[in-house]
């Protein structure tokens, strides 16, 4: 046993002529053995490469010897004698000696254990097993996606998974949730991130649940956990769904290292039509007029200021989107080193990322290391840890906001900058205002005068002890430490704006977080009844730390926020801000399968959560979950054609506790400077009330599904259908302060929501020789989520809206409440209806008398359309011809509506706007309202959006992947195994109605611009 | 061997159950600040509850999300819109000053200001509540009284502001959120109830309070010329008229005040310490620079937009960052135009040249217009000549007041529109205009004219402009010229009925839309969906 045990070690270390010795050894304790014969040989893979470390054993000895580093092996055995060879990851062979002594092994690799066996929370199943919604993403095909940030590039691959990008800021993170929204948050602003997933890595649930630092390269696995069934052994996090993420390890044999490299160019994928020069002087024209056609022509020199006329008259005109935009640049540059032995392996992976978009300032660099290994200490235990060290640093000065009430975000100005600006000044700098409008900033001035950096740091360790205690029975320890580190410098020069002093601001944000999970499962199969059972018990803590300096007048604009400790100590302020919470769980699972015909699985967690006091600290969360494997029935009809045919149903209960504020249950203080003197300060309560009754939001989920195959799975697919039903859902009631203490909202678990939907994909081998493959993959699903009850009550306890907010009882959360727009007033018409009382003039919009009352109020708004899409889904072809390969994915979000407020003050002249078709008494269009200050359409005035809603409905073709590798015959005479050449592209082009802004999910002109990009790759093994 | 050694490693692995104990885990405090009920029950939090009314009262000038700072001024006959008046939430200052129809109960602004003014109200009651419930108040100490007696005044200043803007208010108490949960009944009382409750905590606060002078003499602290002076108006609004005298006369003879030369009383040389301290102030709100988070944002709305005139620098000279949110109406100009002759600037009355801008003169050398010199006055010509066909612009000269401007005393710049100057709340000259209007209105005309003249006489510098008699007109248009744009203007009109005559007749943005509801503003709508109040008629 040691010797074995020592011989696997040197061997895995490399030492040739210790591994000789050791042999020596051996066969000196093998002499005794009779009719012995020593046979040898070589143990390879199928295409030929040794195996180092595999075990070649007498079967039911103790006999035995591994391979060498070339797969060599020597063995003296009865000439009788069968051999078993082992390696990990590959199926294991028996092989009859027969008395030859010169036996070559070629192992193969065990895709079998790959493809069959699911990821679950805390465990594995075989997939015939599994009860609940699982989907098992094609990580193959995500990882083609030439994207920073792995969960952008699940976009369009997975039914009920829906992503959406409202920045393209280099190492931003996209918004995405599983199967719509449940939750509805503090405010309607917070409805995204309150249904986000809950993201687990390799068994750690994510705190902040940010990828952003993680390389996709580095990821195994990802499963997609939707229903209670999956979910619900997450229990208090799970309602929105959990993605569950397993990096890689090394596999047994040579090392293997890999060096893959792209570099990629981006630019806009799609910009507004904002107007130049000669639309923008017509529409000032226009606004003075305000649709008056007995209006005279003002004067040119009326409608511009000095600067707009003196460019104007020189004929000098600025696009100020066309300034701030490059070439984008992303450069990816990975090495991999994996391998390992029987003893243990390892995964080795260091990426550089950059990515320089479209917009000048806006750089992101991205520094990885990963290191996965593991050591068979004895084939009862195994010790292995995960380590990740990330660094980014960006900058971010594309997002920079003056101070005070200069706060016109840089971007906007693309948009907003008169045509007529002055870019340059005669010194030859740029100008801090486009205009004499001191809000028309100049976005290439502020990026000169400003700072922004963002610098995120996260490093991790996951060690993990996994012991055999008995057969079928398992104890794994899974530990956890992180450390994630944002540091913002934010820093305005002097010059930034006109007489006003510089500011330098630094904040960091420290997270750590520790896991401790213990999980006992044991494994028995008796007869037709198998059972998995797994037991957890474990404790999740973060802690979360701020601190936030600013300063002003620091000594030298050169030091840029770094200076901040040379200002005056009286302009230094100085806040922290914490927030730690802790949960402990204990959680229990059974499977049950007979036969492979019927699976049950049931799961129970109990979850403790310091977010919570008293009784309510504690919830549970139970599930059930039923499978019935029809084809595996003896009467069963469907033969090779419809081989498969499997019927799942789902039901439990799960949590969204994640979201809820720590310290909710009590009232929070704010220091305030206490009056007369302003020298002290002491704490004074917030807006906020506590409240000590507050617990978890619950989802009572069900789920039921069918999978089926066709034609030995060439076409298969599954469907699901859900509902879910969330109750006591968090929110924040408006209280009245006059009556409650001063506090104006009060958390409470008042809301209802239910939320159902239907989900199908489908998986087709449409052509597979040879030569030529082709693969299909579609993906659909719709969802619809109601409210059901919201904070207020009527005084008969009916359900109503929240105004405030914008949430309705019985619509969608994102439903759009406005009036509709139907067209203009033209000349000559005579309205049969008042707007608020008063006649509409010519140029006025045309607006539904929704109550047909006659007059157009705030009676008249109506539903006009919401965010969440009608359905959506993502259609992926992959084509195989010899070397070549070309993936074509589209993704498509059909029936969105959405505020695209781009159109904002459109009918004021102060800024620029998009180029629309607007009425005046010389253009009698429908399509657009007069412009100017009668028009209805003021930024104040009550008809302002009615004209902003677009049909967001899109096509896009979100990835395109070529790649050609060298045939293995060119690189048989190298050190190389695999030469790959790529070209893939991302976000290449939309097909949507809507046109005038940076992308169909975009909204606002302050928002850094979508890219699409091209990325040409190489991938080299050897 | 291996199973022992299993047993080994597994009870290896047992503390691993034992460190991460549910407890440790579970009972995570908040590290950065307290729970509201710990912290009242600190030092500081305590004097923080004591100052909390004050606090609440001096949000509406530092947070600049409410927009009303200078709500006090709108909706008057001596104000007229500026020019960018109009860039203000509709609901909040244009509605105030223009009694639009977004003068609605559903205005956020006017919701805000009601649930400040409330919260304000709590940590009186709290304190009051809780030193009245510990004994005799004669046995507690001086400094225990002068609590007690600044948090009647505080509550008394707060429901005064409250009763004449909404006038049926509820009159609320401490609640115990833990026990019943959320409150959301209520009565509404009617004004004279508030104004008993008002009325009965100045008295009662008087007794308690020490007079400036015989406190630190800080402005911002709460003296009986304050609660006197709080008396005073509140008498005026009931009809009490000899209380109102009573008060105002109390005030006249607290030794704490005097009268000031003109030019020393909204000036802030000498900073904190020196003119924003002078005798003739009452009370002040105070901010203290230069904390980014400490500010007001009075000071920029009375300036027109004179730097977009070519030639006009933006200097602090000038008058800094305009907003020109208000503007003083023809009609106040008017009532300092003795000789009718459209020109103020000739004018003996002192307070014309020491509390205005009238006119701007050329500084910005390299952009001047043709034939024009650094120094030389701007004049209509040039901004018609600048803008021929928007004659809106033309008023970016227009003359204005300057008691709320701010110059670089306190480090505010050019890029700042907002500043640290002290918010004035009462001054020494309101108890003479007070005075007299409570002396006429007992039909001691005498009385009266005797105080409208102390004022008359600073203003002139001699008897030359003192009243030989007067009408109620008289104290009307003295109560502009003395106090005007200081935010006394709404209610000395409400009060006499003539709010809606006087604002529709001379507040160009008001005329045609100010009515009789006007006299109120409308119960937020969010307070009435919660409670069921009753809204103000008309609304």
């Amino acid at each position: 046993m040691t010797k074995f045990l020592l011989a696997r070690l040197m061997k895995s270390v490399g030492l040739k002529t210790h591994s000789f010795l050791y042999l020596f050894l051996l066969v000196g304790t093998m002499v005794q053995a009779q009719n012995n014969i020593t046979i040898s040989g070589v143990v390879t893979d199928t295409q030929g490469a040794p195996i180092p470390g595999a075990t070649v054993i007498v079967q039911n000895t103790t006999n035995g010897t591994s391979t060498d580093f070339d797969g060599n092996y020597t063995l003296s055995v009865p000439s009788n004698a069968i051999l078993e060879i082992r390696y990990l990851g590959f199926i294991t062979q028996t092989i009859n000696v027969n008395g030859r002594t010169r036996i070559n092994i070629s192992m193969a690799e065990d895709t079998q254990m790959l493809e069959e066996v699911v990821v679950i929370g805390y465990g594995t199943m075989e997939r015939a097993n599994v009860t609940g919604a699982i989907t098992t993403v094609d990580v193959v095909e995500v990882q083609k996606a030439p994207v920073a940030n792995v969960v952008e590039s699940l976009r369009g691959q997975v039914a009920g998974l829906q992503v959406t990008r409202t920045s393209g800021q280099p190492g931003s993170a996209p918004t995405f949730k599983i199967r719509g929204n449940n939750s509805l948050g503090t405010d309607s602003s917070a409805l995204d991130g309150n249904n986000t997933p809950l993201i687990v890595v390799d068994g750690v649930p994510l705190t902040g649940g940010n990828m952003a630092e993680f390389n996709s390269d580095d990821i195994a696995s990802i499963n997609i956990l939707k229903d209670a069934g999956s979910a619900s052994i997450y229990g208090s996090s799970g309602a929105n769904g959990v993605v569950l993420i397993t990096t890689k390890s090394g596999t047994p044999g040579k090392p293997k290292v890999t060096i893959s490299s792209s570099t990629g160019f981006s630019d806009l994928v799609q910009t507004p039509n904002i107007m130049n020069g000669d639309e923008f002087l017509k529409f000032r024209l226009d606004a003075v007029k305000a649709g008056d056609p007995n209006a005279a022509n003002p004067a040119v020199a009326s409608v511009l200021d000095q600067i707009e006329l003196a460019n104007f008259l020189a004929g000098k005109e600025v696009d100020w989107l066309e300034q701030v935009t490059r070439n984008g640049l992303q450069n990816n540059l990975g090495l991999t080193v994996s391998g390992g032995s029987d003893l243990g392996t390892f995964y080795l992976n260091g990426n550089y990322l950059s990515d320089s978009g479209p917009l000048t300032a806006s750089d992101y660099k991205r520094y990885s290391i990963r290191f996965n290994g593991d050591i068979n200490v004895t084939d009862w235990l195994k010790i292995g840890a995960r380590v990740q060290m990330s660094k980014s640093f960006s900058d971010q000065r594309t997002r920079i906001v003056g101070f005070g009430n200069n706060g016109v975000p840089s971007l906007s100005a693309l948009v907003e900058s008169s045509p007529y600006g002055t870019l340059i000044d005669e010194e030859g700098n740029y100008t801090k205002f486009a205009t004499t409008d001191l809000f028309a900033v100049n976005p290439l001035h502020k990026f000169n005068e400003s700072k922004l950096d963002e610098n995120v740091t996260r490093s991790y360790i996951n060690p993990y002890v996994n012991i055999k205690l008995a057969k079928g029975l398992t104890y794994t320890m899974n530990s956890f430490a992180e450390q994630r580190n944002e540091f913002l410098g934010r820093f305005q020069s002097e010059n930034f704006t006109d007489g006003a002093d510089n500011l330098a601001q630094i904040r960091t944000r420290e997270t750590t977080t520790y896991l401790l999970d213990n999980i006992l499962n044991y494994k028995k199969t008796f007869g037709d009844h198998s059972l998995d059972a797994t037991l957890i018990y474990g404790v999740q803590q973060s802690e979360w730390t701020e601190k936030n300096d600013q300063a002003t007048k620091t000594a030298a604009d050169q030091l840029g926020y770094w200076g901040i400790g040379t200002a005056p100590s009286e302009t230094q302020t100085i806040s922290i801000n914490t927030s730690d919470w802790g949960k402990a769980y204990l959680a229990g699972r059974l499977g049950y399968n007979y036969d492979g015909r019927y699976s049950a699985t049931f799961t129970l967690r109990r979850d403790s959560s310091s977010r919570f006091v008293d009784d309510n600290r504690v919830g549970y969360f139970p599930s059930a979950s039923f499978a019935w494997n029809a084809q595996n029935e003896e009467w069963w009809f469907g033969g090779d054609v419809l081989n498969q045919f499997k019927v799942r149903l789902s039901y439990g209960e799960l949590g969204n506790d994640d979201k809820i504020n720590p310290f909710s249950y009590q009232a929070n203080t704010n220091p305030t400077l206490i009056p007369p003197d302003l020298n002290t300060t002491g704490l004074i309560p917030g807006d906020v009330a506590g409240n000590r009754n507050l617990k978890w939001e619950t989802s009572k989920q069900t789920n039921i599904g069918l999978d089926f195959g066709f034609f030995e799975n060439r076409l298969s697919g599954s469907v699901e259908v859900y509902n879910t039903k969330t109750e006591d859902v968090l929110l924040l009631r408006r209280i009245q302060p006059a009556l409650n203490n001063g506090y104006g909202r009060y958390p409470s678990n008042i809301g209802k929501t239910e939320n159902k939907g239907v989900e199908v994909s489908l998986r087709g081998a449409i052509f597979d020789t040879e030569d030529f493959s082709w693969n299909m993959t579609a993906n659909w699903a719709t969802n619809e989520t109601t409210i059901i009850r919201l904070n207020e009550v009527g005084p008969n306890g009916e359900p109503l809206d929240d105004i405030e907010n914008g949430w309705w009882i019985g619509q969608d959360p994102t439903e759009i409440f406005d009036y509709q727009y139907e067209g203009v007033w033209q000349i000559g018409e005579t309205p049969n209806i008042t707007t608020f009382g008063n006649t509409p003039q010519p140029g006025d919009p045309k607006l539904k008398d929704v109550n047909g009352d006659g007059n157009i109020d705030t009676n008249d708004r109506t539903f006009v359309g919401n965010q969440t899409p009608d359905w959506y889904g993502g259609l992926n072809n992959v084509f195989r011809y010899k070397g070549f390969e070309l993936s074509v994915l589209f993704e498509i979000v059909e029936g969105v509506s959405r505020l695209n407020d781009i159109y904002n003050t459109y009918a004021s002249a102060r800024q620029n706007r998009i180029a629309i078709n607007y009425w005046t008494p010389e253009n009698p269009t429908n399509d657009y309202p007069r412009v100017g200050d009668g028009s209805a359409m003021n930024v104040s005035g009550a008809f302002h959006n009615a004209i902003f809603l677009e049909d967001a409905s899109f096509i896009s073709l979100r990835n395109v992947s070529l790649s050609y590798s060298l045939p293995q015959i060119w690189l048989d005479r190298t050190f190389l195994n695999q030469v790959t050449l790529s070209l893939r592209g991302n976000n290449l082009k939309y097909w949507t109605d809507y046109k005038n802004a940076y992308s169909p999910e975009v909204t606002n002109t302050d928002q850094y611009p979508i890219s699409r990009t091209w990325a040409f790759g190489v991938k080299v093994a050897f | 061997m291996k199973k022992y050694s299993k047993i080994i490693t597994t009870l290896l692995a047992l503390p691993f159950f034992f460190i991460s104990c549910e407890k440790d885990v579970l009972n995570q405090d908040l590290r950065h600040t307290l729970s509201a009920e710990d912290a009242a029950n600190t030092v500081k939090g305590n004097q923080a509850l004591l100052a909390g009314s004050l606090i609440y009262a001096r949000e509406v000038y530092n947070d600049f999300e409410l927009r009303i700072p200078v709500f006090k001024q709108c909706g008057v006959d001596i104000v007229q819109a500026g020019t960018n008046l109009a860039d203000e939430p509709a609901t909040a200052m244009p509605a105030m000053n223009g009694y639009t129809s977004d003068l609605a109960s559903i205005s956020a602004e006017i919701q805000t200001f009601w649930d400040n003014y409330y919260q304000g109200i709590t940590p009186a009651n709290q304190i009051i509540n809780s030193i009245t419930s510990s004994g005799n108040i004669d046995d507690l100490s001086e400094d225990i009284k002068n609590s007690l007696g600044q948090a009647y005044t505080m509550r008394a200043f707060l429901y005064l502001e409250l009763v004449r803007r909404f006038e049926n208010i509820p009159i609320v108490k401490v609640a115990n959120l833990d026990e019943t949960g959320p409150v959301s009944e209520t009565q509404q009382s009617s004004p004279s109830e508030v104004y008993d409750l008002i009325i009965s905590d100045l008295e009662a606060a008087i007794p308690l309070l020490k007079k400036r002078v015989e406190l630190d003499n800080s402005v911002l602290t709460i003296s009986s010329g304050l609660a006197n002076m709080l008396l005073a108006e509140a008498s005026l609004d009931v009809g009490d008229y000899v209380t109102a005298a009573a008060a105002a006369d109390a005030v006249i003879a607290d030794e704490s005040y005097s009268l000031q030369p003109l030019d020393g009383i909204f000036g802030l040389d000498g900073g904190k310490g020196g003119e924003e301290n002078n005798a003739e102030i009452i009370f002040s709100i105070g901010f203290e620079p230069p904390a980014t988070d400490n500010v007001q944002w009075t000071s920029q709305h009375f300036v027109p937009l004179y730097d977009r005139v070519a030639g006009v620098a933006r200097t602090m000279d000038q008058g800094g960052r305009p907003w020109s949110r208000l503007s003083p109406s023809e009609y106040y100009w008017s009532l300092f135009d003795s000789d009718d002759d459209g020109d103020v600037e000739d004018e003996a009355d002192g307070r014309i040249q020491a509390w205005h801008k009238l006119y701007w003169t050329f500084d910005d050398a390299e952009n001047l217009p043709a034939g024009k010199e650094v120094g030389d006055r701007v004049t209509l010509e040039d901004v018609q000549a600048q803008w021929p066909d928007t004659p809106n612009n033309w008023r970016y000269i227009e003359p204005t007041t300057i008691k709320t401007w701010e110059n670089g005393e306190y480090g505010r710049t050019t890029a700042l529109a907002e500043g640290w100057r002290n918010i004035i709340i009462f001054r020494y000259a309101q108890a003479y205009i007070s005075g007299a209007e409570a002396y006429f209105k007992q039909g001691n005309t005498a009385k009266a004219l005797q105080y409208l003249n102390v004022l008359r006489e600073r203003a002139y510098g001699n008897a030359s402009g003192n009243f030989g008699s007067i009408t109620f007109e008289d104290i009307v248009e003295e109560q502009a010229r003395e106090l005007g744009h200081e935010g006394h203007r709404w209610y000395f009109l409400k009060r006499n009925n003539l709010l809606v005559e006087r604002v529709g007749m001379y507040n160009p943005s008001a005329t045609g839309n100010i009515q009789d509801k006007h006299v109120r503003w409308p119960i937020p709508q969010g307070f009435i969906d919660q409670t069921g109040a009753t809204q103000n008629p008309g609304y």
